[in-house]
């Protein structure tokens, strides 16, 4: 029945010319931004616009102290976090390695027993074959940086194995081809001019890996830069803003303020010693289970070296090769281990297997001298299993090494989590004060706010 | 058919027989039964003649030539009683022969892992032979080997066992597939040659009819020798053939089994006992060089050369060399070969 006509509020009369109706917005605008200015003018004008303004300022004080600090908790926690993943992918690389150089030092020795290796040593040798297969695509899970010279490895792994296998099949038919296989199965896993290669290539990742944990630990000091700042943004602000509203107002003291004061300040004490806490037990973890465990895991890739070396040696003394180059290997192998231990010797104050390592090596020198002599009596003296054997003596080097490198490996692990859930919480804690201290400097320039209403 | 046709069909295959041994016999060259099979490319391991001697290699021509060595001793010392200021009395009083041999050379130096890791070759055979005549016995206390590289052998003779009480790191003799020739005599010298190898080459039976050395040069395939050979500086008269050096000679054998070289060259004796261990390997062609063994000895100890000259030449040394041929299975691979003239072409 009815019809409804809409009609535009402020419409333009039908007749105005073009372009009136934008001169008309425009006037419009002008004057709601005047008005807007007179207000804020008006907002912050004489003692009470100081005031709001002083209120602001602290509030922003703290806001950028909350947000500051706590990201600097965060940020010192996850480079910890971080230095923490890397460590714990260099132990994972310097596995995959020890698993490789100790495959090959049982089947070494194996070999020089004629191919008559033990059921132990075969199954020792799967065993850490397989370990090493599992751990490489472990490592290139947890580190997809590293997958690409992983998977170098991981082409490796099957040549070294073939050649193995055809090493022992030859030597089991007695045919002298079998030396050859032995030499290509060496140069899969050690020369670095064969493609595809295995330790050069784990070295070079274990050197990145080093890298990366020494990067983290760098990133992790600028935290305390952070926390300075933040310190210095919230203390400075909050003092200046007290001092002016004592000179201002007459009043010494304004409680939730200076209750504001007191909790950032006991915070920031509290924090600082959070964060030297963390950053010295990082460094102390750093300087002492971290660099233990790298170089007791270095100190047993060479140890487990200097053994494939010693019964290649020995292989060459009784086949034909150039022993001499490999004995030469055998003993930078042997200088690198003790070197390695020396270090954890002077790290932890205990003896992580130096007098193994001498026991060992006085024994290999003695079967090496004997092969110049009597071959097949140093062959049968190098693999004989047992009591006061060569083979046991090595075997005590790796049980006291290994041993020593799971000690200080969970050292690193439980060093570094520990300290990261402490400095997280703390970051936390940082965010919840400084939002409240936030809050009470509003609630303390709001009281001489309102004696002037 | 009448008697008379009968013993005339029985006269004439007589006669077809006789005829047929008597050509036979004369078409077998001085060393082997059949010059044919220098061509040919049959597996050594099957029992068939050696090939025949090929153009002596021109590191070979020289005078007096390369095979030529000192006169022997006129005669043998018994054992115990070495003359006086003589390599062999310096030996007899140490109480050991120090000889360099190869440990993997199936055939002629080579251990037996079967056999708990002994030494075992015609190589070794001949130097228990010379231990033999200084000590009257060959064993563990009389003689002690070194196994050495190809590339070992010259820089280990020239410095030698040492005296009693004043040991040193090489050797007193190598018994290692060595082979004469004029450029070694500047370093070493040689007893009279105890074997005559020919250069040759092995390769997969399926292509062994169509291999030749100038088809792996047309070809640029890749072919094996141990470093320090002359089987390798004689490549260099192939250009267009890629050689690859290594260490040993069981190293070629496992590229060639990988696939990663074509050919193995060497001598027959060294690739006979390559055979033995792939049946899918067979030894071919003509020989591309003539390869003649001599013990390497000091140049130092000429008067060592002659008293190892007179070991071979005497009736002992030669029923040892017969002894060492077959038992080392070296007649098995290659049959045929004889114990080489002496050649005394430097005098005394």
């Amino acid at each position: 029945v009815t019809q409804i006509v809409t009609a535009p509020r402020t419409a333009a009369p039908a007749s105005a010319p073009p372009g009136t109706a934008d001169i008309h917005r425009r006037d419009l605008r002008a004057a709601r931004r005047r008005r807007g200015n007179d207000a804020l003018r008006r907002y912050l004008e004489g003692t009470p616009g100081r005031l709001r303004i002083a209120a602001a300022a602290s509030m922003l004080a703290c806001v950028v102290f909350a947000l500051l600090g706590a990201s600097a908790f965060q940020a010192r926690g996850n480079a910890l976090a971080e230095a923490r993943a890397d460590a714990a992918q260099l132990v994972r690389v310097q596995q995959i390695a020890t698993s490789l150089v100790s495959a090959d030092s049982l089947f070494t020795n194996g070999f020089l027993a004629n191919g008559a290796e033990s059921s132990s040593q075969l199954a020792g040798y799967n065993k850490e074959i397989a370990t090493a297969a599992r751990s490489i695509v472990q490592a290139s899970g947890a580190n997809p940086a590293d997958a690409a010279d992983l998977a170098e490895v991981g082409q490796a792994l099957p040549l070294y194995t073939d050649r193995v296998a055809r090493a022992r099949a030859n030597s089991a038919q007695g045919y002298q081809v079998a030396t050859g296989y032995l030499r290509q199965a060496a140069n899969v896993l050690r020369d670095k001019n064969t493609s595809p290669n295995m330790l050069p290539t784990l070295d070079k990742l274990i050197t990145t890996n080093t890298t990366r944990v020494d990067d983290s630990y760098s990133a992790s000091r600028w935290a305390t830069l952070r926390l300075v700042l933040a310190a210095l943004v919230v203390l400075v602000g909050l003092a200046a803003v007290q001092f002016w509203l004592a000179r201002t107002t007459h009043r010494f003291l304004n409680v939730p303020l200076a209750g504001a004061s007191v909790v950032v300040v006991l915070l920031l004490i509290g924090g600082a010693v959070v964060m030297a806490t963390a950053q010295s037990g990082a460094d102390t973890v750093r300087n002492g289970a971290y660099a233990s465990t790298v170089a007791l895991a270095k100190a047993r890739i060479a140890a487990y070296s200097g053994n494939s070396q010693q019964s290649i040696s020995l292989v060459y003394i009784g086949t034909g090769g150039a022993s001499s180059g490999v004995q030469a290997d055998y003993k930078k192998s042997i200088a690198d281990a003790k070197s390695q231990l020396d270090t954890v010797n002077r790290l932890t104050g205990e003896d992580p297997g130096l007098k193994e390592l001498s026991d060992w090596d006085s024994a290999n020198q003695k079967v090496t001298g004997k092969a110049q002599t009597d071959w097949i009596a140093a062959a049968k003296a190098a693999t004989k299993q047992g009591p006061g054997t060569v083979n046991d003596t090595f075997d005590a080097l790796e049980s006291t090494t290994r041993a020593a490198l799971a000690t200080q490996a969970g050292a690193v692990d439980d060093g570094l989590a520990s300290r990261y859930g402490l400095l997280v919480i703390t970051g936390w804690l940082t965010l919840v004060v400084g939002l409240v201290a936030a809050g009470a400097a509003w609630a303390g320039v709001s009281q001489r706010l309102e004696e002037y209403r | 058919m009448s008697r008379t046709v009968r013993h005339r069909f029985a006269a004439l295959t007589l006669a077809g027989a006789a005829l047929t041994l008597v050509l036979a016999a004369c078409s077998a060259p001085a060393n082997g039964p059949s010059s044919a099979l220098a061509e040919a490319s049959a597996p050594l391991s099957s029992p068939q003649a050696a090939p025949a001697v090929a153009t002596p290699s021109p590191a070979s021509t020289c005078t007096p030539g390369a095979t030529a060595s000192f006169t022997p001793l006129a005669s043998l010392p018994a054992p115990g009683a070495m003359p006086a200021e003589s390599l062999e009395a310096t030996i007899a009083q140490r109480g050991y022969l120090v000889v360099g041999v190869s440990g993997d050379t199936r055939l002629l130096g080579a251990r037996n892992f079967l056999a708990g890791g002994r030494l075992e070759g015609f190589d070794i055979d001949i130097a228990k032979a010379v231990a033999t005549a200084i000590f009257g016995k060959a064993d563990d206390s009389t003689l002690r080997f070194k196994v050495i590289t190809a590339a070992q052998r010259i820089p280990l003779v020239t410095t030698g066992a040492g005296a009693k009480g004043a040991p040193q790191e090489g050797v007193d003799m190598v018994a290692r597939a060595m082979t004469m020739n004029c450029e070694r005599w500047k370093q070493v010298a040689f007893s009279t040659p105890y074997f005559i190898a020919q250069q040759q080459l092995l390769v997969r039976s399926d292509v062994a009819k169509t291999t030749t050395i100038d088809s792996l040069a047309e070809n640029k395939q890749k072919v094996c020798a141990p470093t320090g050979s002359t089987s390798l500086s004689n490549l260099s008269n192939y250009p267009g053939v890629v050689p690859v050096a290594v260490a040993i000679h069981s190293d070629c054998l496992a590229l060639w089994q990988e696939g990663q070289v074509d050919a193995i060259t060497g001598d027959n004796a060294i690739l006979a006992g390559f055979a033995a261990q792939d049946p899918s390997a067979t030894v071919i062609g003509k020989a591309l060089e003539q390869e003649p063994y001599g013990l390497a000895i000091s140049l130092k100890h000429k008067e060592f050369v002659k008293f190892v000259n007179a070991i071979l030449a005497s009736p002992a040394g030669r029923a040892a060399w017969t002894q060492a041929y077959t038992g080392s299975g070296l007649a098995a691979a290659l049959p045929g070969v004889t114990h080489p003239a002496p050649d005394y072409g430097r005098g005394a």
